[in-house]
């Protein structure tokens, strides 16, 4: 490929577009919608996957132990919990340290407490984090087995709703992106082909005379990249403006809530969403392109 | 410099363009293909530029098969081929001189080459003063006359002419083959369709008259006793 041609494939690109303002528009319209609503799925989605993992890390299982235990025994537990495969911690919460937990979180209501400093009817527990959330539930199995533990109990509920709403999304986000591409791939195609027909005699002489196939292709192939990547490049500068916005309201408003900052994760996606944008201007023209190539 | 081997078109229809033609052209020759509407002439100059292919025979262009090849091929081997319509398919958006530049550009010519060769080819056509006129501010004749300029641009080796007179009034028809005849002169090598005898004669060359696909004469100079 010779420099001049290069530079020939761009200029009459850009007087394609010049030509076919409107059907520019749209194209860039319809890549720019899909690519916001699909990036702010995405950001949902990895939201949600970031709040989950938080959650995760909060996993642990709480082991009850029986009333009248011995503090022998309670060391011997405790090293008998810690040998279990997958734990990562073992910390023992006495039931003097559970009363005091449980008046702080009473806060101003831990007046229902007194009378129960001499009589604490809380039990000795222990809290094991463990390593991969999903054996919760086999070590905590284990655990029960253990001579002297009453009760065992783990909060995994929530984090299994969690995610499989996160699963359901990513299902209905890679449906929906499938629909999306494919509506925008088909409203480019058709743009390259209005400017294909357009330049029908055009390609036709080029093709008598000799032109190779690439030479013919690149103006068109060009355009359906650059109207690609502007629909995906408005919709990142969109996507991060929102986003932005949205982060600062949200530290700022709801403090506990965990979100992802826009850099790096943001700006990952937009780089994802360009070379998408590229890559359906690139087969929307390729396709369209197909058949005036055949003779 | 081009042989046709026994060459047979069958198009899917059943419809037997071509039946067993063969045919062997020299280089500087001029000849006319020529027959009724219907025989099979556009159909000869189809299969040069590999837009159809042969159902059975061989089509040699300087000494090279050209019907099987590639059809990344195709591009470079229709360099080597000028080709004229009757129809004259000027680019109406285009200047003479642009239309004539066209060709080279697409073919990635240098630009000082452009520049070089168009003013010439245009002088030969006898249009240099018209060279930033519209096609539709020239005649039929003249539209023509471009699109000869056009399908040299590139230095062919042959230039196959498919009924280009068909559209002119006879007058404007003569000036155009005295023009391909000067081409020809200059050592080009003229394949020209025409369903028309009184060019023919006119012009006194090799002809082959080809018949509901068949080859039913190939005569050397003279004209047609009927
Ligand atoms: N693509 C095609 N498909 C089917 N039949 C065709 C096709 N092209 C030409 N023909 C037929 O082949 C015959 C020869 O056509 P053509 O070579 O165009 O004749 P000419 O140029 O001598 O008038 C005609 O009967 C025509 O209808
Ligand atoms: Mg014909």
């Amino acid at each position: 490929m010779k420099i001049k041609s290069v530079s020939y494939y761009f200029k009459e690109a850009f007087q394609d577009m010049r030509h076919n303002k409107s059907m520019l528009l749209a194209s860039v319209g319809i890549t720019l919608v899909m690519f916001v609503i699909m990036g702010f799925f995405f950001l949902f989605t990895s939201n949600l996957n970031y709040m989950i993992k938080d959650e995760e890390q909060k996993l642990q299982i709480t082991a009850f132990l029986r009333d009248d235990i011995e503090t022998e025994r309670i060391q011997a537990i405790e090293q008998e919990l810690s040998e279990i495969e997958g734990v990562r911690r073992v910390y023992f919460v006495s039931n003097q340290e559970a009363l005091e937990r449980l008046s702080e979180r009473l806060g101003k209501r831990k007046g229902l407490l007194t009378g129960y400093e001499e009589d604490n009817p809380l039990r000795h527990s222990f809290e094991i984090y463990v390593k991969k959330s999903n054996e919760v539930p086999q070590i905590a199995q284990v655990t029960e087995t253990i001579r002297d533990i009453a009760e065992v109990r783990f909060g995994r509920d929530e984090v299994e709703k969690l995610t499989r709403l996160s699963t359901s999304l990513r299902i209905g986000m890679f449906f929906l992106a499938v629909g999306l591409s494919a509506s925008s791939l088909l409203v480019l195609m058709n743009t390259i082909r209005l400017t294909i027909d357009a330049r029908g005699e055009e390609i036709q002489i080029m093709k008598y005379v000799g032109a190779s196939d690439w030479f013919i292709r690149w103006p068109f192939l060009l355009q359906g990249m650059i109207l690609g990547l502007l629909g995906a490049l408005i919709a990142g500068l969109i996507l991060l403006a929102l986003y932005s916005r949205l982060y600062a309201y949200v530290i700022r408003e709801i403090p506990f809530l965990p979100m992802l900052p826009a850099n790096p994760h943001l700006f990952n996606l937009i780089q994802i969403i360009a070379l998408g944008g590229l890559a359906i201007g690139f087969f929307g023209s390729m396709i369209s392109l197909g058949k005036y190539l055949k003779v | 410099m081009l042989t046709f081997d026994s060459v047979t078109k069958t198009f899917e229809n059943q419809v037997c363009a071509l039946d067993n033609v063969s045919f062997n052209i020299k280089r500087g020759e001029f000849v006319y293909i020529m027959g009724p509407s219907g025989a099979g002439k556009s159909t000869i100059f189809r299969l040069l530029t590999l837009e159809e292919r042969p159902t059975s025979g061989q089509i040699i262009l300087e000494n090279q098969v050209i019907n099987t090849l590639r059809r990344s091929r195709v591009a470079a081997l229709r360099r080597r081929l000028g080709v004229v319509f009757q129809d004259f398919r000027l680019l109406p958006n285009k200047t003479v001189y642009e239309n004539v530049a066209f060709a080279m550009k697409v073919v990635e010519a240098s630009e000082t080459h452009i520049k070089e060769r168009v003013p010439l080819l245009l002088e030969l056509v006898r249009l240099l003063p018209r060279k930033d006129s519209y096609p539709d501010q020239l005649s039929g004749g003249e539209q023509q006359r471009v699109a000869i300029a056009r399908a040299l641009a590139n230095d062919p080796g042959i230039l196959i002419c498919d009924e280009p007179t068909r559209n002119l009034d006879s007058a404007t028809a003569k000036e155009i083959m005295r023009l391909l005849n000067l081409v020809n002169e200059r050592g080009m090598t003229v394949l020209m369709a025409t369903h028309d005898r009184e060019m023919v004669n006119f012009m006194q060359q090799r002809m082959i008259i080809i018949e509901s696909g068949k080859k039913v004469l190939d005569q050397t100079k003279g004209g047609v006793s009927s």
